[in-house]
Formats: C-alpha cells, structure tokens, sequence
C-alpha cells in the first residue's frame, strides 16, 4: 500500500504535485508550442490525465512521466494540426507570409532576458520590478519613492537599454 | 519640432514607448532596425514572462471541474465510495461491464500518419501508418502486454516483462529499443538496443542490436542484420531490403491511402530500396522503375501495375 503522501490518488497529493511542477511544464510547453493559450491547454490535458493514471504512475518517476506526456501531447497536436512554423526557427519567411507580426521566443531569449532583469542595478531593478510584477504606473512608483516621474522614466530607459545590450540580437 | 522632442525625451522615450505613451511607429523612426525589432521581441518577451510567472491558479480549478464532470468508469474507487452501500453495487455491476471494455486502450493511426505514444511506465511508442495498438491498462503494472497490427518502434522501460503480440509471432524484451513489422503475413523485428526474443509458432530466436528476423507466411525464418541505428521511416522513409514487391506496395497503400491493382504483374519480385512519405509521385518512380514496371493512375488514387 503506497505511503500517504505518495499516493497520487490522494487529492491534497495530486494539489501538491501540481504546484510543485505546472509552472515548468506550462513554461516548456509555452516554448514548443509559443502559443499560451495551446500551451495551457496541452497542460490540462497532462494533469488529467495524470489524475486517470494516478494509481498507475510511479511517484519517483512522475515529473519524467509528465514531462513525457506533454511532449508526446504536444507532437500529437503538430503532426495533426501540420503546423510546422511553431517550432521549426528556421522558417522564419513562412510565418511571416501569414502573420506578419509574429514573433518567435526561444527558451535562451526567455533565460537571459529573466536573468538580466535579475542582475540589473538595483535603482533600475527596483523601478522595473514594480512596474512589471507590481504592475505600478510610473506615476505610482514615483510617489512610493519619493523621486520624480522623469526620475522613474530615465531608470526604466535606462534598464531597457542594458536589457539591449546583455541580450544582444534576436 | 522633432528636434524638441528628442531633446526632452532622449533619455526616456523607451519608457515612454513601454508604457504605451509613444507609438511603435515613432519609435521605429529614432532608431535602427535591428535595435527596433529587438525591443519588439523584448516587450513579447516580458508580456510572456509575465504570464508565465503568473499563479496557475485559475487552472488549477478548471482541472479540477474537468475532472469531476468526465464521465469515466468507477475505476479509482476511494476508500469512502465504498460506503455507498446499494448504490455502489449497483454502479459496480454496470460499471463492471464499462471496465472491463474501457481499460482497453487502442490506438490508431490513419493513411499517411505517426504518431507517438508514452505507455505508463515511461516507455516510448512511435506507429507507423495504418497500425493499431492495443493494451490493457489495468494489467499493465503485472505484465505489460500490447497487441501490433501494423509496425511500430519501441524504446522500453527497464522493468517487468514486456510483451508484444501479433498475428504472426510475438516479441519479449526487457528493456531496450526495437522495430516491429507485423502487416498481413509479413513479419520483421530488428533489434536495435538490447536483446529481444521472438516467438513465431515454427521458432525461436534471440536478437542482438543490429540483429533482425524475417519470417513471410509460412516460409522459415529468415535472419539478416542492419546499419541502422534506428528505422528510417521515422525519419519519412520507408526501407526495404530484398522484400517482396507485395509487401512494398501494402506499405505504399497504407502511407499514401491509395489502391494499387498488381494482378498484371509478379508480385514476389524481390525489391531494396525506400520511398519518401512526402512525395507519391517520387515514391512511385523509385519503387518501380528499378524493376522495369510501370504504373498507371486509371482513376484518382487507383493505380495499375503492368510491364
């Protein structure tokens, strides 16, 4: 009789597991698929089917199993969708032919674009971080730190032409 | 005025630009292509990033609802469903019959199409065209038995014994990676990590990686070996070494849902060589040209055979 805290079946366990690797799975998902929406949606179906199979899977082995699960997922949908463009960089002229506008995120582009963010001055961080996950107008930020709007703007600037150069080209 | 513009805001146009208060195209115009297109890519990328931090809450519940509407068997029956007392009796003995057909899994793939199956136990699948696989979920801890129609490779998770069964022979491994062709009375395995037993009901063998069995009808086994680390029609080729032509033209069928009349010709012709899975007109030519046949589309997706 599997142990308490490792029977998937177990809802409070099924939660935990959930919360422990969604975000990943949905953030490797996102860069296959680079459409959030499929990307979310491949997800659902991961942790589902996972709940089918709860008393199945191997709890030392069910990041690997889900990891598998949404990529097998995920190639099901390509080969039946035969949208060969989300993934493939290289063909780059055919998505532009249908739509213009988009634009393709690596996983590197993402990794260093969050590790820039992380290393940036600490003035510059503080005012982008706000903005960002605190979601404050520069007018807002301002007030909280007692320094003027143009202040904030010029740091905010100024973050965005070191995120420029650390990141180099597209 | 241009000029008074910049001067003010050169040192935060871009913050302006982020926040929405400067259009694109103006910004496009201050500077060059390549830093344009960067702050393009970079204002996706922090718009994603920040959906991608997000709480996945929301999804959580809607997880949740999914699961609690899917009208699925009384498979996974908790500890407290059992206190159900009539009830549960009742569902069990309609849900029994649900059960037993339901925990079968089949898949399928259509003319044309592969698809890749993870099994439960972490190992990998990939089905060619027109083959069915079937297995029994609630065996599968036990002993994990599938049944091919059709071919199929296989990567297998170290674990209990793995058993393949098809109308021409069945396949026992442990733990490895191999090719199975089981299309009519055609059968092929090829080992290519591993070892794999194979059980026809005339003989027995034992491959090793690169090590394969041929066994047509009802004539002996015939073993050979390949260069292959893995089968080429994975890779939308399909290979065949001194096959008959029969075979070839099923696989022809199956790939491109066509129909080809081979009564004009001999259909034991032995054939090597491969077809692309992109490309029937390519296909045709490089299956039937090399053995001085030629071939005649009488109607849409009907080909005639003849010399």
């Amino acid at each position: 009789m599997p142990k308490d805290n490792r029977n998937i079946c177990e809802s409070k366990n099924f939660e935990a597991l959930y919360n422990a690797h969604a975000k990943d799975i949905r953030r490797f998902l996102f860069y296959k698929t680079q459409d959030l929406h499929k990307a979310e949606d491949i997800l659902q179906d991961v942790f589902i089917k996972l709940w089918d199979n709860c008393s199945k899977v191997d709890y030392d082995k069910v990041k690997s199993y889900m990891y598998s699960i949404a990529n097998n997922m995920f190639l099901n949908e390509v080969k039946h969708q035969k949208v060969a463009h989300n993934y493939n960089k290289y063909n780059k002229k055919e998505s532009t032919n249908e739509s213009p506008e988009f634009i393709m995120l690596e996983k590197e582009f993402m990794e260093k674009l969050e590790s820039t963010i992380a290393n940036l001055p600490k003035k510059q961080r503080e005012v982008f971080l706000m903005n960002r996950i605190e979601k404050k107008k520069y007018k807002q930020i301002a007030l909280l730190l007692d320094i003027s709007v143009k202040a904030v703007e010029k740091r905010m600037h100024q973050a965005l032409v070191v995120m420029r150069k650390e990141i180099g080209n597209v | 005025m241009e000029n008074q513009n910049s001067h003010n805001n050169e040192e935060i146009f871009l913050a302006q630009w982020l926040e929405g208060k400067l259009p694109d195209t103006e910004l496009k115009n201050r500077i060059s292509k390549a830093d344009y297109s960067f702050y393009l890519k970079l204002r996706k990328g922090l718009e994603v990033s920040d959906q991608l931090n997000a709480s996945n809450e929301d999804l959580f519940n809607k997880i949740q609802e999914k699961i609690a509407h899917k009208k699925t068997t009384v498979r996974k029956l908790q500890p407290m469903s059992w206190y159900i007392g009539v009830a549960a009796s009742i569902v069990l003995l309609f849900g029994l019959f649900s059960i037993l057909t339901a925990d079968v899994i089949i898949y399928e793939t259509d003319f044309g199409e592969t698809k890749t199956i993870s099994l439960l136990d972490g190992s990998e699948v990939i089905l060619n065209s027109k083959t069915i696989l079937t297995y029994n979920e609630s065996d599968w801890e036990e002993s994990r038995q599938l049944s091919l129609d059709g071919e199929a490779y296989f990567k297998v998770e170290k674990g209990s014994t793995f058993t393949l069964n098809t109308k021409n022979g069945s396949v026992i491994v442990l733990g490895t990676q191999f090719n199975v062709n089981s299309t009519n009375d055609f059968f092929d395995v090829v080992c290519f990590e591993g070892k794999v037993r194979v059980k026809t009901n005339s003989s027995a063998h034992i491959l090793l990686p690169t090590q394969s069995i041929r066994k047509i009808k009802g004539d002996s086994s015939n073993p050979s070996t390949t260069q292959l680390l893995q089968p080429t029609w994975i890779d939308g080729e399909s290979t065949f070494k001194s096959v008959p032509i029969k075979y070839v033209i099923i696989a022809l069928e199956q790939q491109y849902n066509i129909k080809i009349d081979s009564e004009s010709i001999d259909d034991t012709t032995i054939f090597s060589g491969s077809f692309p899975h992109n490309n029937l007109h390519i296909a045709l030519i490089t299956v039937f040209d090399p053995l001085h046949m030629k071939y005649n589309e009488k109607e849409k997706r009907n080909i005639k055979l003849e010399y």
